[in-house]
């Protein structure tokens, strides 16, 4: 298999500041020394808790946001410090589904004129692009009538599903997922998942599905990244990952999790304290180190490095 | 055990443009001491209207209500609002999804706690010192520094912790619990329950958790209720429910849950969408989506009955 999207390194900082004009600049790194290989057919999960640097990623493969450092190759084409040109060639592989259906409609505007506004800016005849979309509506198993409705007459799996569809008229290579089903119902969830999946195949698509929720990603995905903080610190195949995790950090958000089975109630769980926001001052100490159960002195001054662990399953810590 | 409350046929409509939309129907259930009652279901099931109904929190004459609830001896649907308001907040505690609705950006979290505590006659001093126990209680550190921050210095957690505290300031005998984790992490999720099992227990509070997760349900609840277009389908103790789901909606919802690996297969789901009841119709809320639906289904609505002691369903098929 070839790699589809190449990153290496790849850094984004914020920039800070309190106070209007004098205050002390702070830096943030959202995203930090991130380097990762995304296959060509593949489902990948990328799981994080909130401010974790997920969606920063996203908006960084999309050309939305420049990156700090590093470099982005997609299918050929690198995006960091690109000119417009190279950015619009390498956005035109990708679509993108957001989590909230109903913010991502525009709600004057019917369900048909949404999905073929892109193909209209992307130059294909109107006739051709209506045809498109009535296919495209057709492939998430909405009935045609539903193009001359307006968002707010759908319910949000109907909504999502419009998204969906809208991200497909596109013929994408990559659909990045942000959050897909976080909105939806139990049982719309389970329908939205399957359509998903069986898109995946006819299409050949690849995905990169981004969630916070350790069940979705473990029904849909191959492989599993998990990041903390800005940085990747495990991946690897999902059986690898969710059956032998390596980091405390992974550990932790598995038994974090709760478990639908009440027989597994009063289980042992790991004492973890503090919450995301909780980076140590020097940049060179783990992420983690300051909530980590495991953290020895070493942990506060020494930068982990990636390891393998067992063939393609990488763990960042310093006990593995 | 005592019960603590007791809903007894509980129906509210909503009024809206055309004619009374049937939010919550013939719903009864009861709550025993320290027990952790779970509704569960999906948007727009009428958990919170339930919620709502019991704290009197409906602010208009939009709704109709019929039925009881009992607390404590008391039908709080007939009593004066003045004994309502003694009621609210004192024995029973509310805590809301998103923590930063419910507490005030202007005030200092500490100031808004004490508040609660000087209603009981507190002195200012005795009350601050108070709250600096409760946020050692709920595990907020640094506690003495907490207690002048603004809540949005605070993090999503603390906040829930904090309404944790204050909640619990007043040793409530009831707590109800709105979706109290959903807008938090996982990591931070699994403390906030915890705690608030935890605090529950300690002060032999009874909780009505209200939440579409049923991974919390497992992991905390005693007893639960599954709602389907306002009426609660199926209700018993947590374990018998899991293993054994009997109404069709409960079996379904169960195996929509995605725990399965994708080479296993696919997770079932449920076809169609919740109906609007906008009259009410003699026949079952779910049997345009049942897949054992036929004739008596459609022409009459289903009785709740029990098949064993503490499980009862709402379907003519059990």
């Amino acid at each position: 298999m070839k790699p589809i999207i190449r990153i290496e390194n790849l850094n984004k900082q914020f920039t800070t500041s309190k106070g209007m004009f004098f205050g002390k600049k702070k830096t943030v790194d959202a995203v930090k020394d991130f380097s990762l290989d995304i296959y060509e057919g593949e489902i990948l999960g990328l799981i994080g808790e909130s401010g974790s640097g997920k969606t920063t990623l996203a908006r960084v493969l999309l050309g939305l946001s420049p990156a700090s450092g590093g470099s982005v190759d997609i299918d050929g084409l690198s995006i960091v410090d690109a000119n417009r040109k190279t950015i619009k060639a390498a956005r035109e592989k990708f679509a993108v589904v957001f989590q909230d259906p109903a913010s991502n409609l525009n709600p004057r505007q019917t369900v048909e004129s949404s999905i073929i506004r892109p193909l209209i800016i992307r130059g294909v005849p109107a006739d051709e692009a209506r045809k498109k979309a009535a296919l495209a509506l057709e492939s998430v198993q909405l009935d045609e009538s539903y193009l001359q409705s307006y968002p707010h007459q759908l319910s949000g799996g109907q909504q999502q599903r419009i998204a969906i569809a809208r991200a497909l008229v596109m013929e994408p290579e990559v659909m990045i997922l942000d959050e897909p089903t976080s909105a939806l119902d139990i049982s719309v969830q389970a329908q939205i998942l399957n359509l998903l999946l069986k898109l995946q195949e006819e299409f050949r698509l690849t995905y990169l599905i981004i969630t916070h929720d350790l069940n979705v990603i473990r029904y849909v995905s191959d492989r599993i990244a998990v990041m903390y903080m800005g940085r990747l610190v495990e991946y690897g195949g999902i059986d690898d990952v969710l059956e032998n995790p390596r980091h405390p950090y992974t550990d932790i958000l598995l038994s974090s999790v709760p478990v639908s089975d009440p027989d597994e109630r009063g289980s042992e769980k790991p004492k973890f304290f503090g919450e995301p926001g909780d980076v140590p001052e020097n940049p060179l100490a783990c992420r983690l180190a300051p909530r980590c159960p495991k953290a020895v002195e070493e942990c506060f001054c020494t930068t982990p490095a990636l390891k393998e662990v067992s063939p393609g399953h990488f763990a960042e810590c310093l006990f593995v | 055990m005592a019960e603590i409350l007791k809903v007894r046929d509980l129906s509210v409509d909503y009024k809206v443009q055309n004619g009374y939309l049937s939010a919550v129907n013939d719903v009864s259930f009861s709550i025993d001491e320290g027990q952790i009652f779970a509704l569960v279901g999906e948007s727009g099931c009428g958990k919170s209207t339930i919620a709502h109904s019991i704290m009197r929190l409906s602010i208009d004459n939009n709704e109709r209500i019929s039925g009881s609830v009992e607390f404590d001896g008391k039908d709080l649907l007939s009593i004066k609002q003045a004994d309502m308001e003694k009621i609210r907040g004192r024995h029973i505690g509310m805590i809301f999804q998103n923590p930063l609705d419910s507490l005030n950006p202007v005030y200092r979290s500490g100031t808004q706690v004490a508040e609660a505590l000087m209603q009981d006659g507190l002195s200012r001093s005795e009350a601050g010192d108070r709250v600096i126990q409760l946020y050692r209680d709920v595990q907020i550190p640094d506690p003495e520094e907490r207690v002048i921050s603004f809540p949005h210095e605070l993090s999503g957690g603390m906040r829930q912790r904090v309404m944790i505290a204050m909640m619990l300031a007043r040793n409530p005998r009831l707590l109800i619990a709105d979706e109290p984790t959903t807008a938090l992490d996982v990591t931070v999720e699994a403390q906030v329950l915890s705690i608030m099992k935890e605090m529950c227990k300690k002060r032999g509070a009874s909780v009505l958790l209200i939440t579409h997760n049923f991974g919390i349900v497992a992991e905390i609840a005693d007893r639960i209720g599954i709602m389907y277009a306002g009426e609660i389908v199926e209700e018993g103790e947590v374990g018998e429910i899991f293993k054994n789901p009997l109404h069709p909606y409960s079996e379904a919802l169960l195996s929509a849950l995605p725990k399965i690996k994708k080479k296993e297969g696919r997770i079932k789901t449920i076809e169609g969408t919740v109906p609007r009841i906008l009259e009410k119709k003699a026949e079952c809320r779910f049997c345009n989506r049942c897949p054992y639906a036929d004739d008596i289904c459609r022409t009459a609505a289903p009785e709740t009955k029990f098949v064993s002691e503490g499980h009862s369903v709402r379907c003519h098929k059990r």
